[in-house]
């Protein structure tokens, strides 16, 4: 089953036919993922990469049923788009966009908060890799060659830390089930402990990686919901060891501001809650690989 | 790409770049030819190692491996560290 992407789910992409837009949108049909259009204002009617366009995502979603988008936009336009998606049904978007405006985002969020539970859309990103169900499909920049199908899911800020994980596995002979990219702004849609909470009700995820980094509370937040509801493993690793505090580390959110937001505190915080942790950015495979045989030997 | 080697290049306090690409929405062709060009443009007497994985990896190994230059390469993240750390180290002794 894999969480929020399967090779059934009808995929859009807003901005296809943007330079970006284009080449992942294709490297998407060639693994299998089921892209059933693409969004671009004044292009309606048109058709690229055998999928047609729209001018607007509810005819998207009107004329092929889509339940997902995945947004190729540029920062300015970035959050209207998200709202659009949202407005005309969309289920599960994901926001590739770097440099979306904090208040573009605050207004996002306002938005998304006004829909019932049922109806309310779930954002993951923005400034994230996206999503992959290795062998179903993916929405989002990842190298898809990297992953092998299995039962480990793997959430983090960082998309590049997130290939790594998925890689260092691969070789070890450990597959994912889906990997969530949460994207490394200080305001995004889905948390750590949303996606969490995915794959703890998941039958096809076994234990989750979880790559956190410097700066804000959602690594906390994780720590807090995994020792309470959670009875799959975690294992995480913490990028940032080394940040100097008040400085930005390359992500906007990834800034050490207040008490708890550092590297070493949150490792301190995930260890109290039973989290294992990888202790370099090398050992994140090997760390998963110690814990799932231990796990197997209790058994 | 090429104008970070640029700035680390001319500066005297670094012994050796180390390039570490996973590239997802970049892609290792770029940022192999980035590395070329800047090696070739700047005549660099630093060591170079380069480990690139993810997106179009096989274009940029071949690009980086056909230039001939004495770049060195590595396949992960650990093997990259340890090669740049022993090239520091060779440097020193």
């Amino acid at each position: 089953m894999a969480i929020l992407i399967t090779e059934k789910t009808p995929v859009i992409v807003q901005g296809m036919s943007g330079r970006i837009g284009q080449f992942h949108a294709e490297d998407m049909i060639k693994h299998g993922t089921n892209v059933v259009g693409g969004v671009t204002p004044g292009k309606g009617g048109e058709s690229l990469l055998g999928r047609p366009l729209f001018n607007t995502v509810r005819e998207a979603v009107e004329a092929t049923g889509a339940e997902a988008s995945l947004v190729f936009v540029p920062p300015p336009f970035a959050a209207d788009a998200i709202m659009e998606a949202a407005d005309a049904g969309i289920k599960t978007a994901v926001c590739v966009t770097d440099g979306i405006p904090s208040q573009d985002m605050m207004k996002v969020k306002r938005f998304l908060k006004r829909y019932p539970a049922e109806r309310k859309m779930r954002l993951i990103g923005p400034n994230c890799a996206g999503i992959i169900s290795p062998g179903k499909g993916f929405m989002g920049i990842m190298p898809p060659h990297i992953y092998m199908p299995g039962r480990i899911g793997i959430v983090g800020r960082s998309g590049t830390l997130g290939y790594e994980a998925a890689s260092q596995m691969k070789a070890l002979g450990i597959g994912v089930s889906t990997s969530v990219g949460i994207g490394g702004d200080p305001i995004n849609g889905s948390s750590f402990r949303d996606i969490l909470e995915l794959f703890e009700a998941d039958p096809e995820t076994d234990a989750v990686m979880m790559i956190g980094e410097i700066g804000g509370p959602q690594e906390a937040e994780a720590a807090i919901y995994a020792r309470d509801h959670m009875k799959k493993p975690v294992v995480a690793y913490i990028a940032g060891l080394s940040a100097p505090k008040g400085r930005k580390m390359g992500h906007a959110g990834a800034i050490i501001s207040a008490f708890g937001e550092s590297a070493q505190e949150k490792v301190e915080i995930l260890s109290a809650a039973g989290i294992t942790i990888a202790p370099n950015p090398s050992s994140m495979g090997e760390t998963m690989a110690r814990v799932l045989s231990t796990r197997r030997a209790a058994a | 790409m090429h104008g970070l080697p640029h700035r680390a290049g001319r500066d005297h306090n670094v012994s050796v770049i180390l390039v570490n690409i996973f590239a997802g929405i970049n892609r290792c062709d770029w940022v192999a030819q980035g590395v070329v060009q800047a090696y070739r443009e700047l005549g660099l007497s630093v060591p170079v190692v380069v480990r690139l994985a993810g997106t179009n990896v096989e274009e940029g190994r071949r690009i980086i491996q056909d230039s001939g230059l004495p770049l060195i390469t590595a396949d992960t993240l650990a093997d990259a560290a340890e090669k740049a750390v022993a090239t520091r180290q060779k440097l020193a002794a």
